[in-house]
């Protein structure tokens, strides 16, 4: 990620037993590929539970995006600095 | 009443109780300091003197006097401590003698910028790590992963710690901002935080391999290692990878460690970075948030995650603070799963910037911090020769040390997290001498070799 990307969203979308792909997350989601963030991919959050994070353009976002319940967001995407 | 210092002429009793004070064959037996009454040294019925208190030879009384006079039985003048009339407090004399204030004193608690308190070398004996050095933990077939801003492995090298970073992993957040088209490698980085945080985590354990990855890599324009902050998604993204080289290159059939360990000195300093109260994806009181739920699965893998408990105390937070000094043991740093570090200095008190208990509403357990590691030492001059190793950041990665030395012996599935750090709780000693948990330094100060060897080790 670099500068800038905090104007992405972050999203969670549950794959089930779909291959961990974009390209899967953005069917599930309704979106097209180019809404992602490529550099942010598809994050793993929780393999067991096929929980993937992704970063979502939000003038892409649309009313049927978190309807779903396998779809969570937006989640905060805070600045960090060390404790020094 | 008011307690004062009296200065006063010279009595029998006075220079009997100021040459026993200096005796190097004093008695056995408690005596008083002052064997004698108000009255009996020429001072009034309302005054109450301090028997307890030994008079003070000090020779005239006066600048420049010469060193002969403050030998007890030539000193012209003594001092007394007392309690006189406030009156007499006010007026500056009792009875003719002058007096001066006693004032209440207490240990000054280190702040940012103050110089160092002792060195890396009197951190590891506060924590008795030579003692499980001697046994052969030295963190041998451990992986550290630091979560920082990259290592410079040229400058620990110049601290004659040379052969410790792991070159197969290769976190590449950074090559996409760094504008010279390529990767800098593990170690490759500017001196700076991360550097710190890697010379400390060799306190504990000098045999250890750690995992460069430089998280807060700054924004564009800003030269790699040298720059401060990033966002929590370069984190998540990170752990992803981490787990990924864990499960598939190094942990399991491969076993070229035997165990993993993540060291996170960084957090989020103000409440206003995150977003606001009640939003349902907050990051800093929400284990729902995607950072802490990747947490969470880390942990189930049995992985050992330290985190800093921030640098928001009471006594002189940080200015990113913004003057918010409770709730700030936040987010992740908060988790129920981590153990979450506190700062002391290495005369044992707290430093006065380390975030108290307790932890933020919301994320599950609020006797945070857990307990609490040296920092504000001269170590690895990363920020300069004669410049403090400081910050609860250093105390992560010292902690983050010792876990790694007892992981030498110590399996991870027979041993998870959660037992090993309840070992390192309770085996942890509080300087009050009040066990139990407290807001400043939680369950007290780690000592490794007590958790070694309450775990068998």
């Amino acid at each position: 990620m670099t500068e800038g990307t905090t104007s992405w969203v972050m999203m969670t979308v549950h794959l089930g037993e779909q291959a961990a792909t974009l390209s899967n997350a953005a069917k599930i989601m309704n979106l097209p590929e180019s809404a992602f963030d490529a550099d942010f991919g598809l994050t793993v959050v929780d393999r067991e539970k096929a929980l993937y994070a992704v970063m979502v353009d939000p003038d892409a976002m649309t009313d049927s995006v978190g309807q779903d319940a396998g779809i969570k967001g937006p989640f905060s995407n805070p600045k960090i600095e060390p404790f020094s | 009443m008011v307690r004062v210092l009296i200065e006063i002429e010279s009595h029998e009793p006075l220079m009997e109780s100021a040459a026993r004070s200096m005796s190097v064959e004093k008695s056995a037996i408690p005596e008083p300091g002052i064997k004698a009454t108000a009255t009996d040294i020429g001072l009034s019925s309302d005054v109450i003197l301090d028997t307890s208190f030994e008079a003070i030879a000090v020779g005239t009384g006066e600048p420049g006097a010469d060193l002969a006079s403050f030998e007890p039985g030539q000193s012209p003048k003594f001092v007394v401590r007392a309690d006189v009339p406030e009156s007499a407090a006010e007026s500056g004399s009792v009875n003719g003698r002058r007096l001066f204030s006693d004032p209440g004193i207490a240990p000054i608690q280190i702040c940012p910028g103050d110089p160092a308190l002792g060195t890396d070398i009197d951190a590891s004996v506060q924590h008795n790590i030579p003692a499980i050095h001697q046994r052969g933990l030295t963190g041998d077939r451990v992986a550290v992963a630091i979560m920082d801003t990259g290592i410079s492995s040229q400058h620990l090298a110049g601290k004659n710690k040379t052969g410790v970073i792991e070159t197969n992993v290769v976190w590449n957040a950074l090559a996409a901002i760094s504008g010279n088209g390529g990767l800098t490698p593990p170690g490759g980085h500017a001196v700076g935080h991360g550097t710190m945080c890697a010379f400390d985590v060799l306190i504990g354990s000098p045999d250890a391999r750690l995992l460069d990855y430089p998280i807060m890599h700054g924004f564009a324009g800003q030269p790699a290692g040298s720059s401060i902050g990033g966002f929590l998604g370069d984190v998540l993204q990170a752990y992803a990878h981490l787990e990924a080289f864990w499960s598939v290159s190094f942990g399991g059939a491969r076993q070229k460690y035997d165990a993993l360990v993540i060291s996170n000195s960084w957090g989020v300093f103000h409440p206003s970075w995150d977003f606001p109260d009640n939003h349902p994806g907050r990051y800093i009181d929400n284990p729902n948030h995607p950072f802490n739920l990747r947490v969470e699965a880390m942990v189930r893998q049995n992985i050992d995650i330290i985190f800093a408990a921030g640098n928001c105390g009471s006594n002189c937070p940080d200015s990113r603070c913004g003057g918010v000094v409770t709730d700030t043991i936040t987010g992740a740093n908060a988790h129920p799963d981590v153990l979450t570090l506190a700062g002391v200095d290495t005369s044992d008190l707290r430093v006065g910037y380390s975030s108290q208990g307790p932890a933020i509403p919301g994320m599950g357990q609020s006797d945070k911090p857990d307990v609490a590691c040296a920092t504000h030492f001269l170590g690895s001059e990363a920020f300069g020769t004669g410049q403090p190793d400081s910050g609860t950041s250093t105390s992560c990665p010292v902690a983050a040390g010792c876990v790694a030395a007892l992981r030498t012996q110590l399996n991870q599935a027979m041993f998870p997290p959660a037992r090993m750090f309840d070992e390192i709780r309770a085996t942890a000693r509080q300087p009050s001498g009040v066990a139990g948990w407290n807001a400043d330094l939680g369950f007290g100060i780690v000592d490794i070799d007590q958790a070694a060897q309450s775990l068998g080790i």
